[in-house]
């Protein structure tokens, strides 16, 4: 949960220190229009450092990976044989597992996790499981996922799953109980039911931090997801990228990771908005 | 009123009622046995210094608490666990924030139907909303709304299942001294015309003068007990203007901070 809003602070106060000291210099100059000219330097020192010879010569200079860019986006969906499919396709196949895993997380987290939450000694005693399990990189999870699995398609997702749901479940723990109390009192002076209690109150009064939660657990399977599909092969941007590496075509490497990382932004997006929908004032 | 028909309309009766809290250096003895007989419709209010166990009663009559011996009654039936029939006012208005108003009215409409369907509660919450004067408010969050419209909304939810007994435990101790003025005046016209019987916690000396008809004086904690039993003999309906030019108001005024002096002084 903090991760996410640690960018957003330094984020928005860097912006800040910015303008106060172009400000002060009596030139005020747009953000957009500041990105616009750091881009266009940093292209020219890579492009003039490609062409120079600076670089390895497997380095493309930028130039060449705005066609292949524009030659990846023209035909993305196109399917040839195993491998051999559109970017948009690799991205399409990742953004799947992510979405079933992610999914299946939510289906055990969330409850769980409402239900740990109005239980205090009960998520006490699953916490050091919690504690001891959540560090571990998503990644080791990986071969016992075959093994469980036998097939790497269930293990990627498997691997999503694992790797989602801590965030998420602390997160709806942590939110179910820290519900004000005077909410749950004023719900037993009205004698609302367990079940108006739980839909009207709890659920409503945690849900943002849960929302943040599930933020935070898409960052994570997103993150996971080009590290398990390097180690799973078959389709997907992750062994897109590594595939890539195998040709070594670093070009389509920068364009696969330019459009990962949009996507990225897009994901988080979406549950920034739903995080804003159903955010109150207490 | 629903209750008419059994005659009855929040008697309120503590026989011996004390209460512990477990602490962490064994247990704390907030209230001595303590006896008292509420009339129905009388206006109660309870003072006392911090700490000397006011909310702790409301909450025992609430049914937020179990008391640790003795016996509440209201109307001869003992109280158990909380119920509709027992409003409670909350000192920081506990109104639910992903609500709106009117939804927090309705709310407590929803949580007890009364065989009322759900547009008959709707119209019902309006009502409520009107007697308080927010019905323009009706479709804003509280977090819009200023302390003293955010303590009506409370108010409305806490009439809107028709109590026998009001609970209200400092509604008014956040507001500013003319937001209060307006509140009490409102409480007053309210109460007058729904006549429920209430226990008001204060610990505004001219509050309870105005309001109540009876004064509690509670002693410090622990094991606090009823330190005074007043009347207020003011007539009703009161106006606070009368009320603060009587002949009467600077003696009882002068009585019940002497007597809270005594509490506070250690
Ligand atoms: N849940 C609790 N656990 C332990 N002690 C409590 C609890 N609630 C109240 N008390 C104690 O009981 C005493 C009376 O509290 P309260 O009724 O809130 O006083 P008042 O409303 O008059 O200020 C205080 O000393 C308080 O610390
Ligand atoms: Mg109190």
């Amino acid at each position: 949960m903090t991760t996410s809003t640690k960018t957003e602070t330094t984020r928005s106060g860097g912006a800040k220190a910015a303008n106060s000291r172009t400000k002060s210099s009596g030139r005020p100059i747009h953000p957009a229009v500041l990105f616009a000219v750091l881009l266009a330097a940093f292209l020219a020192v890579w492009e003039a450092a490609v062409r120079v010879g600076l670089t390895s010569s497997l380095m493309p200079p930028p130039s060449l990976v705005f066609t292949e860019l524009v030659a990846a986006l023209s035909n993305p969906f196109y399917i040839a044989s195993a491998n051999d499919a559109g970017i948009g396709i690799q991205l399409g196949t990742s953004l799947l597992r992510v979405l079933i895993g992610f999914g299946l997380a939510m289906v055990v987290a969330l409850p769980l996790g409402v239900f740990l939450g109005t239980s205090p000694n009960l998520s006490k005693a699953v916490d050091p499981f919690v504690q001891v399990l959540r560090p571990v990189s998503p990644l080791a999870w990986l071969p016992i996922g075959l093994a469980l699995l036998r097939d790497s398609q269930q293990t990627a997702i498997f691997v999503i799953f694992i790797s989602a749901i801590w965030p998420m479940l602390l997160n709806t723990i942590a939110a179910t109980n820290s519900v004000p109390k005077t909410y749950l009192e004023v719900a037993r002076t009205l004698k609302a039911s367990r079940w108006t209690t739980m839909r009207r109150i709890i659920i409503p009064a945690a849900l943002p931090n849960i929302l943040t939660g599930l933020r935070v657990s898409m960052g994570v399977a997103w993150l996971v997801i080009i590290a398990a599909e390097m180690l799973i092969g078959g389709r997907g941007i992750g062994y897109f990228i590594w595939n890539q590496w195998n040709n070594l075509d670093i070009a389509n490497i920068i364009v696969a990771i330019l459009l990962v990382g949009l996507v990225g932004i897009m994901l988080d997006r979406a549950f920034a908005l739903l995080e804003r929908r159903f955010a109150y004032e207490g | 009123m629903r209750d008419e028909a059994t005659g009855t309309k929040g008697k309120l009766r503590f026989e011996g009622v004390e209460k512990a809290f477990p602490t962490k250096d064994g247990e704390y003895k907030a209230l001595a046995p303590i006896s008292l007989d509420v009339e129905e419709r009388q206006f109660v209010a309870l003072i006392g210094p911090s700490g000397s166990g006011k909310s702790t009663v409301l909450r025992l009559v609430a049914g937020l608490e179990e008391r640790t011996a003795g016996e509440i009654t209201m109307d001869g039936d003992a109280i158990f666990g909380p119920g509709p029939d027992r409003g409670m006012v909350f000192q920081d208005h506990a109104l639910l924030p992903w609500m709106t108003v009117k939804e927090n009215v309705l709310f407590a409409l929803d949580c007890n139907p009364d065989g009322r369907d759900k547009e008959e509660r709707e119209k019902a919450a309006s009502e409520y909303l009107d007697l308080v004067h927010l019905s323009r408010f009706a479709d804003q969050k509280p977090s819009q709304l200023s302390g003293g419209m955010k303590q009506r909304v409370g108010l409305a939810r806490a009439f809107a299942l028709d109590p026998r007994v009001l609970l209200m435990d400092e509604p008014f101790g956040a507001l500013d001294a003319l937001t209060r003025g307006v509140m009490q005046t409102e409480l007053l016209g309210i109460w007058e015309e729904a006549a429920k019987t209430v226990l008001l916690v204060t610990h505004d000396v001219d509050e309870a003068l105005l309001l109540a008809d009876r004064i509690i004086v509670l002693s410090q904690g622990p094991q606090a007990r009823i330190k005074a039993d007043m009347n207020v003999p003011f007539e009703r309906p009161r106006d606070q203007d009368e009320i603060l030019s009587s002949k009467e108001y600077p003696e009882l005024h002068r009585e019940l901070l002497a007597l809270l002096r005594e509490e506070i002084a250690v």
